[in-house]
């Protein structure tokens, strides 16, 4: 099984096209189409699924049992995250203990180091998976972050977890992921066999490229880049591919027609078939990349 | 009675930092003896949850009011608890620190 996650740094340079379109052309009930953005999903839109089963993500909050707390402090300075402050006071009516569940990454040392067992935890929902087909067989799955929850990364590993286990009959996971390199981001591309960097050929879209290349080095990972709006900018783009030694792997022109298709909701491939080839292509290269990082025999 | 203030530096000729949690450093003023004492934030490098650390700070120092220009929700929360009294900086102020204190004891500042 092998995934692959499409991430770009900059936002809007055309991840969910690649993706769409990359899952479109590959064999029916051997892929699986993830959208990891879960602070934007979109990918539904062009995939039209139908859902046929859904899942809550919770994050489990500390609560403080008052009646036990002795204010001794060890649960704040535990906290790297600085969700829990202790109000030390002389006067034992006006000591207090407070709880900030939006800084809570869940991580559960509060309760652990509490000498007094004053602390235990409550299951808080922070967002939804979805997961189904649609009409023409293509396995999709999603995840949403609920409006005002502050940390994507739990629920695109939940959504990860869901999704990924026990579903081995898959040949390809296609994980489009989030912008910027971020949490998320890191969320989405660890575990990844190959990362499609998609950008366009500005400065913007450079500057964003160089810091997407620095987290999949750190991770170890092969790549591949996919230039959209082809045509605009410069070729500084192509100069940082052979720099950091990353192929490019497809050229999508900047043409107004592409635009107004994909603003309709049709995916690439299916507007332009001329471009199937072109994504069976890819997906061709990306698997020799893998295969020669990973030193795998055919 | 001791108040708080934010401030970029640490003399007495530093002027006011108007965020409250990502301040550089605090003037401590006791107003019994007029003595001025600074202290650094080591809130101001957190990624989250700067205004907690701050207010807490505030809390471990014993501090009674603490006046700035911004506080953040956290930071309110932290401070409201404690029973340390928020005050807001004057718009139009000089930035001098002894202008805020004696504003202060002449009880020109507006409590939120």
């Amino acid at each position: 099984m092998l995934h692959i996650a499409v991430a770009s740094g900059k936002g809007g340079t055309g991840k969910t096209t690649i993706a769409t379109s990359l899952a479109q052309v590959l064999p029916i009930g051997k892929t699986l189409l993830v959208d990891c953005d879960v602070e934007a999903p979109n990918a539904h839109l062009f995939i039209n699924p139908i859902f046929t089963a859904t899942k809550e993500v919770t994050k489990n909050i500390p609560v403080v049992d008052k009646s036990l707390c002795d204010y001794c402090g060890l649960c704040s300075d535990a906290c790297k995250f600085n969700a829990i402050s202790v109000i030390k006071q002389s006067s034992s009516s006006d000591q207090n203990i407070l709880v900030f569940p939006n800084l809570c990454h869940a991580c559960g040392v509060c309760s652990y180091i509490c000498p007094q067992n004053a602390i235990s935890e409550k299951p808080e929902k922070i967002g939804k998976l979805s997961k189904g087909s649609s009409v023409d067989g293509l396995d999709f799955a999603n995840g949403e972050l609920d409006i005002g929850a502050p940390d994507a990364a739990p629920v695109i590993h939940a959504l990860k977890k869901w999704v990924l286990q026990g579903n081995s009959h898959y040949d390809t996971i296609i994980l489009d992921s989030p912008p910027g390199a971020s949490c998320s981001v890191v969320e989405t591309i660890r575990g990844a066999d190959f990362v499609l960097l998609v950008t366009e050929p500005t400065p913007f879209g450079l500057h964003d490229l160089r810091i997407a290349i620095k987290l999949i080095k750190d991770l170890n990972l092969p790549a591949g880049i996919i230039v959209n709006r082809d045509g605009i900018g410069n070729n500084d783009v192509d100069k940082l591919g052979k720099e950091e030694e990353i192929p490019i792997l497809l050229r999508i022109p900047m043409e107004r027609e592409i635009a107004s298709a994909l603003s309709t909701g049709k995916t690439l491939v299916s507007a332009f078939p001329k471009f199937q080839a072109a994504f069976k292509n890819i997906f061709q290269k990306i698997n020799e990349i893998y295969r020669k990082a990973n030193k795998v025999g055919k | 009675m001791k108040i708080a203030i934010p401030t970029t530096g640490n003399t007495p000729q530093t002027t006011i930092d108007t965020r409250f949690g990502r301040a550089s450093w605090y003037c401590l003023v006791d107003l019994e003896n007029k003595q001025k004492e600074f202290i650094k934030n080591s809130a101001i490098s957190a990624a989250h949850g700067a205004g907690v650390q701050a207010g807490q700070l505030m809390i471990d120092n014993g501090v009674n009011a603490v006046i700035s220009d911004k506080f953040g929700p956290n930071a309110a929360e932290v401070l409201r608890a404690a029973n340390i009294k928020i005050y807001l900086l004057p718009t139009g102020n000089s930035n001098q620190l002894d202008d805020i204190v004696q504003d202060f004891q002449d009880q020109k500042l507006i409590q939120q």
